[in-house]
């Protein structure tokens, strides 16, 4: 994967803070395969961790350093685990397994993930709740990606399988690049006014380059960022579908 | 339920009046003081009120029993116990509206970053921000000045670690927005874990059917929580991973 972040070059940069850490990643990676934590395969969740870390950086995310930390962590687990048993343990014998260090602490935090749930649950339902003495809470806009709906790591995931689908020409000839972020959230917010809902594939079709393919997912994380459209799920996992966000459409529908 | 609303017929109206009149919360010890402490001439026809004499659990019995007459009278509002004391709430299924009238706008919802952090605080406080880091791994510099400039977590005080780091913890505000007591009514984590278990069992099973639990307003999730004081200091007992086959 190339190192240079293609979004370096728009005129429009698109600003998009990463609040998930390397664990909320791996986490994701372990829900999605529907394998056990305990038994984390570390070949095949290392490399789809740098898989999803090179894209992040590719979009020119502001990826964290703990990340890169993490991609460590897992390198030298992955190399540990590669030592016969008997090596390994040399003079540590409370070293059982190189994995137990990470599998305690993804447990430990996947604990706090089903907390956190449940006070979103408390939360939902008192947003309609409100009782004469107490002040109107008004909360400030939470600046930075704030995606409810679907994840951060469920849109990178789809963005991964469009970029999977193209076509290996790494030797094109160097076109004009056409697209820009900017038109491309114009044409995104058209097509939400005109036609609703539509799905997150549709937003790319067959035809599209690398470039252009990029400009459209940073155009829809900095429109989901503004609240322009949400992105949303059925189910975990499944067919992401953009919407225009509720409260714009009630806002301006008869545009 | 009981109805002790039969045995002492003017309990019931007298809290509703103060609980209105209050515009506050109002505090089940602050109740019972104020019953105590009116006169018996101040309170017509009666010679020596039987209400100077009730204790906490006896008007407490008399809230609940208005609480559940008013949701089931489909008043649109009754009264619930928060952090402070006893206050009216409105029915969520009337939010939209009257949210329109207070000018209120949609209440920022928290991201999930957010509310992990804020997660990580409830249950484990007084507690450092390395030690939040720690779990979370990842820095939350900026999640946690906004869970304070949203008063959802305060400082409340210094470890004695190395540094003196800053101890942090949630607020009553915290208790207010999710509709919380007080810190009790957390459930246990390993009590939480089962119940998305069980959660994610029932959702594939029946994945098509909406569900409609946010229209009743007698829906509680804590309901199904066990409730458990102990959280917050206690250490859990750490999760053994397979440590064969590898």
């Amino acid at each position: 994967m190339s190192g240079a972040p293609i979004a370096e070059r728009e005129e429009y940069r698109v600003d998009v803070e990463v609040f998930e850490g390397p664990l909320d990643l791996l986490l994701y990676l372990i829900r999605r395969d529907e394998i056990e934590i305990c038994d984390i395969e570390i070949t095949r969740i290392t490399s789809q961790y740098l898989e999803y870390v090179n894209l992040m950086r590719m979009l020119d995310l502001n990826v964290a350093g703990d990340f890169l930390v993490m991609a460590a962590t897992l390198l030298l687990i992955k190399s540990r685990m590669l030592l016969p048993a008997e090596d390994r343990g040399e003079g540590e014998a409370e070293e059982p397994d190189p994995r137990w260090d990470l599998v305690r602490r993804l447990l430990e935090y996947k604990k706090f993930k089903d907390a956190a749930r449940h006070l979103e649950g408390l939360a939902l339902e008192r947003e309609n709740m409100f009782d004469p003495g107490a002040p109107v809470a008004v909360y400030e806009p939470e600046p930075g990606v704030a995606l409810k709906e679907v994840g951060l790591f469920d849109l990178i995931s789809a963005l991964n399988e469009v970029l999977k689908r193209l076509k290996p020409v790494e030797f094109e000839a160097i076109r004009d690049d056409r697209w820009t972020v900017a038109d491309k959230m114009t044409a995104i917010l058209e097509r939400a006014r005109q036609g609703g809902r539509f799905l997150f594939t549709d937003l790319f079709p067959a035809t599209a380059n690398r470039n252009e393919i990029v400009c459209t997912f940073l155009a829809l994380l900095e429109l989901i960022r503004l609240r322009q459209v949400e992105a949303w799920q059925e189910r975990e996992f499944g067919v992401i579908e953009i919407r225009p966000a509720r409260i714009q459409a009630m806002a301006g529908n008869e545009g | 339920m009981e109805t002790p609303s039969n045995a002492r017929p003017e309990l019931k109206p007298l809290l509703g009046a103060l609980i209105l009149a209050a515009r506050r919360p109002l505090a089940l010890r602050e109740i019972r003081r104020l019953l105590e402490e009116t006169p018996p001439e101040s309170t017509p026809g009666d010679v020596a009120s039987p209400l100077a004499a009730l204790k906490e659990r006896e008007i407490r019995e008399a809230l609940e029993a208005l609480a559940n007459d008013l949701k089931a009278g489909g008043f649109g509002f009754w009264i619930e116990e928060g952090p402070e004391g006893f206050r009216f709430k409105t029915d969520p299924r009337c939010g939209p509206w009257v949210r329109r009238l207070l000018e209120a706008g949609r209440g920022q919802r928290l991201s999930r970053p957010a509310l992990e952090t804020l997660a990580i605080i409830a249950w484990r406080q007084p507690i450092t921000r390395a030690d939040i880091e720690a779990i979370r791994g990842v820095s939350v510099d900026h999640v946690l000045r906004l869970l304070l400039e949203l008063q959802l977590v305060r400082i409340v005080g210094r470890s004695e670690l190395p540094g003196r780091p800053l101890l942090y913890g949630t607020t009553t505000c915290f208790l207010e927005h999710f509709g919380l007591k007080d810190l009790s009514e957390l459930p246990r984590l390993e009590e939480l874990a089962r119940l998305d278990t069980v959660r994610r069992a029932r959702e594939s099973e029946t994945d098509e059917s909406e569900s409609g639990a946010d229209l009743s307003p007698t829906a509680d999730p804590r309901e199904a929580a066990a409730p458990s004081p102990s959280h917050g200091a206690s250490s859990e007992p750490s999760p053994e991973p397979s440590n064969e086959g590898m």
